[in-house]
């Protein structure tokens, strides 16, 4: 399983900033920023609700990452979610 | 008011587009819990609204649109000019869909939003303040329940009065600049009334690859002057930024989302998670997912497989057509046929009646309608989604990601309907992966029961070995084409949708819309492939091309060389080709009847679902697919043969 994003820019590359990837089931986090991640990955989530600032509740790790925005229930690859930088809600 | 010539309905996927379109128009499309039911276009007509045209479109998450059922839907905003706007929201998403209407509502045509599902956003305790939001955006904003037809009266009355919105989005200075540079040029190609310049350019700089497609049709051969030129100004703003300026748009439209929503949304804490929701998790979890697949495949087969294929197949077709109506109407034909061979074209060997409509109406019939019953309520209850996440690892190692699932479940209902349901997928490259596989491993229900049936009638050991090489074969091949088709996997980002008890009506009238297409493609294809093999049987053919297939079929295979006529016939039908070996019965041992099985499920998909393949991939490679499909499973049919024989069973 690859959990490096494919194009990481080096100002983003700072292998000590938690990811949503690393989140615990449960617990709520806050979306600090997007890093990495190919092509049209930003806009995705973006339009899925996931934009910096706004708390998602992690639901679940296994066997995808699944999260809580507003009242949808979002599925993401690890690859996927280990591109979205969180801070502890 | 504006004298609009229709209507379009817009919106994300899975909000109830479909649903809506049905209640305005009375006209059924396929709806269901999980996004992507709509793959293209439909059309219809609003009889409460003086025979206004109603259009419905793919759902679109944002624009720019990526997929090809989204470029659907740009394509219908650019063309249907002089058609209001209907968007489509979810109320309990409601950031997401205003996200889309700030979009929507610059492109300069009269446009209405239908706060849809507003019953599931109260159940959540969030109260949306619908005047204010009219307020905000500038258009009517009307609250639904499209499921239960609540509010579609409103909606109806709201149609008329819509206007052009009064809606501005101010983006940042250097992107302004940037569409104000953009509507000059804009204006020298022209775009039709109703399609604001405004609106073509945040297209345009997100860079739209269905726009480019469109300006090039339109304007690309004549004068490519200012198409270089808006070219230019894109590329230059894009300097500013170090993301692409989609992105960049995307999160100014999502920043005002937020703040409109905010000022229109009451929410009230929620406290314990309902049953669904606990359901729902328990579906998607790495370990109890597993046996709540066995749980629904098992209900599945039971429906199907036992009660379909066995009950009421045995009614139909030994009781009813065995029993009553075909001795009545042998009589009947022998009674009254002027000629012997029009007794012989309709009640003979390969006759229309005796192969064609009997196997169509009592043998296929009961088996697609249970599976699409059972499919149909699957889909309802929203465990689809559930089970994208579920075999996302499976379909990894095939370059697909958990989306692959639907298509190829969808297939072993009818492989041509699944063909055409792959434009959910994300690239062409699984579009491309998935219907070979579907084309080569998938067997379609009417396959299937046949097959099940004879199989079931041999021993398990001969079930076990055909699942094991047709299931081998799948992964294989997935495998394979995985390495060699070029291009990127796509990583699984998906909705997931509430769990819900399925609807009985809603169910019932998928599954009548999904028969009545299966039936006008089916029922013709049927009786032209028995009156092919009664013309070829007519004219000496049929023992010619039996003799002609001895060296493959009786060489390699080492089956009667009647076994031909079987494979003739699943040129026509996969299922028609099993029937075939079905009716040889005794003829064949049954290590034979394995090895011909396996190589007829592998065999060439049915004549229908390459049509379909032709269509949606082009005929080069639908002939590259059949080139390697047709050898593929002959050369395992014959494999299977000499390894069985080495390990000395069956003979």
């Amino acid at each position: 399983m690859k959990h490096k994003p494919h194009s990481p820019r080096p100002i983003h590359h700072q292998p000590a900033k938690p990811t949503l990837a690393g989140a615990r089931p449960g617990h709520e986090v806050a979306i600090v920023g997007f890093a990495g991640g190919a092509g049209d990955l930003h806009e995705r989530l973006l339009a899925y609700g996931l934009i910096p600032g706004r708390t998602l509740r992690v639901l679940a790790q296994k066997p995808l990452t699944v999260v809580q925005v507003e009242h949808t229930e979002l599925a993401l690859e690890r690859e996927l979610a280990a591109c979205v930088e969180v801070a502890a809600g | 008011m504006t004298a609009a010539t229709g209507l379009l309905l817009v919106g994300q996927p899975n909000v109830g587009k479909s649903v809506l379109f049905h209640a305005l128009t009375g006209r059924y499309v396929t709806v269901s819990n999980y996004p992507g039911t709509t793959v293209e276009v439909s059309r219809g007509v609003a009889q409460a609204l003086g025979g206004l045209p109603v259009l419905d479109t793919p759902g679109v998450i944002s624009l720019p649109s990526r997929t090809g059922d989204e470029h659907a839907t740009t394509r219908a905003l650019l063309d249907e000019t002089s058609a209001t706007l209907l968007q489509v929201g979810d109320a309990k998403n409601l950031r997401r869909s205003l996200q889309l209407s700030v979009l929507l509502a610059e492109m300069g045509r009269p446009m209405l939003l239908a706060l849809n599902m507003i019953d599931e956003a109260e159940a959540r305790g969030a109260t949306v303040d619908a005047a204010a939001l009219s307020a905000e955006l500038g258009l009517p904003v009307v609250p639904t329940v499209a499921t239960r037809g609540k509010g579609v009266d409103a909606l109806r009355a709201a149609i008329p009065q819509a206007t052009v919105p009064r809606f501005r989005l101010e983006y940042a200075a250097d992107v302004e600049a940037a569409l104000d540079a953009l509507a000059a040029p804009l204006a020298t190609l022209a775009p039709a009334p109703g399609l604001s310049a405004r609106a073509l350019g945040l297209l345009f700089l997100a860079g739209d690859a269905e726009l480019a497609a469109w300006l090039a049709e339109r304007f690309g051969g004549v004068d490519a002057e200012p198409l270089e030129k808006m070219r230019e100004i894109r590329d230059t703003l894009q300097l500013d930024y170090p993301e692409p300026l989609a992105a960049v748009l995307q999160q100014a439209r999502m920043a005002a989302a937020d703040r409109i929503a905010g000022r229109v949304v009451r929410q009230t804490p929620q406290g314990a998670n309902g049953v669904a929701q606990k359901l729902g998790a328990l579906a998607v979890h790495p370990l109890w997912g597993w046996p709540v697949l066995l749980f629904v495949l098992y209900g599945i087969y039971w429906f199907v497989g036992e009660f379909g294929a066995g009950t009421l197949v045995g009614l139909l077709e030994e009781n009813l057509f065995g029993g009553v109506i075909n001795p009545w109407f042998e009589g009947r034909v022998r009674e009254h046929a002027p000629w012997p061979w029009l007794a012989e074209l309709l009640i003979g060997q390969y006759g229309l009646w005796t192969m064609g409509m009997t196997y169509a109406l009592a043998l296929i019939l009961p088996i697609v309608t249970t599976f699409f019953i059972a499919f149909g309520a699957l889909e309802d209850s929203g465990y689809f989604s559930r089970l994208t996440v579920l075999s996302n690892r499976t379909f990894s190692r095939m370059g697909l990601n958990g989306r692959a699932v639907l298509p190829m479940v969808l297939g072993l209902g009818c492989v041509t309907m699944a063909t055409l349901t792959t434009r959910i997928l994300h690239s062409p490259r699984e579009k491309l992966i998935v219907t070979f596989l579907l084309a080569l491993a998938i067997p379609c229900s009417a396959q299937l029961g046949v097959v099940m049936g004879m199989l079931a009638g041999i021993s398990f050991a001969a079930t076990l070995i055909w699942f094991g090489v047709v299931l081998g074969v799948l992964v294989t091949v997935g495998w394979l084409a995985n390495k060699l088709i070029k291009g990127r996997r796509i990583p699984l980002m998906t909705e997931l949708p509430p769990l819900r008890l399925p609807a009985v009506g809603n169910v019932l009238t998928k599954t009548w819309a999904r028969l009545k297409w299966y039936l006008i493609e089916v029922i013709p294809l049927f009786l032209l492939g028995a009156f092919l093999l009664f013309a070829l049987d007519g004219i000496g053919a049929l023992p010619w091309l039996v003799a002609a297939g001895e060296p493959v079929v009786t060489g390699w295979l080492g089956l009667p060389k009647e076994a031909s006529a079987a494979f003739l016939m699943g040129f026509l039908r996969r299922d028609f080709g099993a029937t075939g070996l079905f009716v040889m019965g005794t003829a064949l041992s049954p290590a034979q009847l394995v090895v011909g099985i396996v190589t007829l499920t592998l065999f060439v998909p049915c004549f229908a679902s390459l049509m379909m393949i032709v269509k949606e991939h082009g005929t080069k490679r639908a002939v590259l697919m059949l080139a390697l499909i047709v050898p593929t499973a002959f050369f395992l049919g014959g494999v299977l043969r000499f390894a069985r024989a080495a390990a000395g069973w069956g003979q």
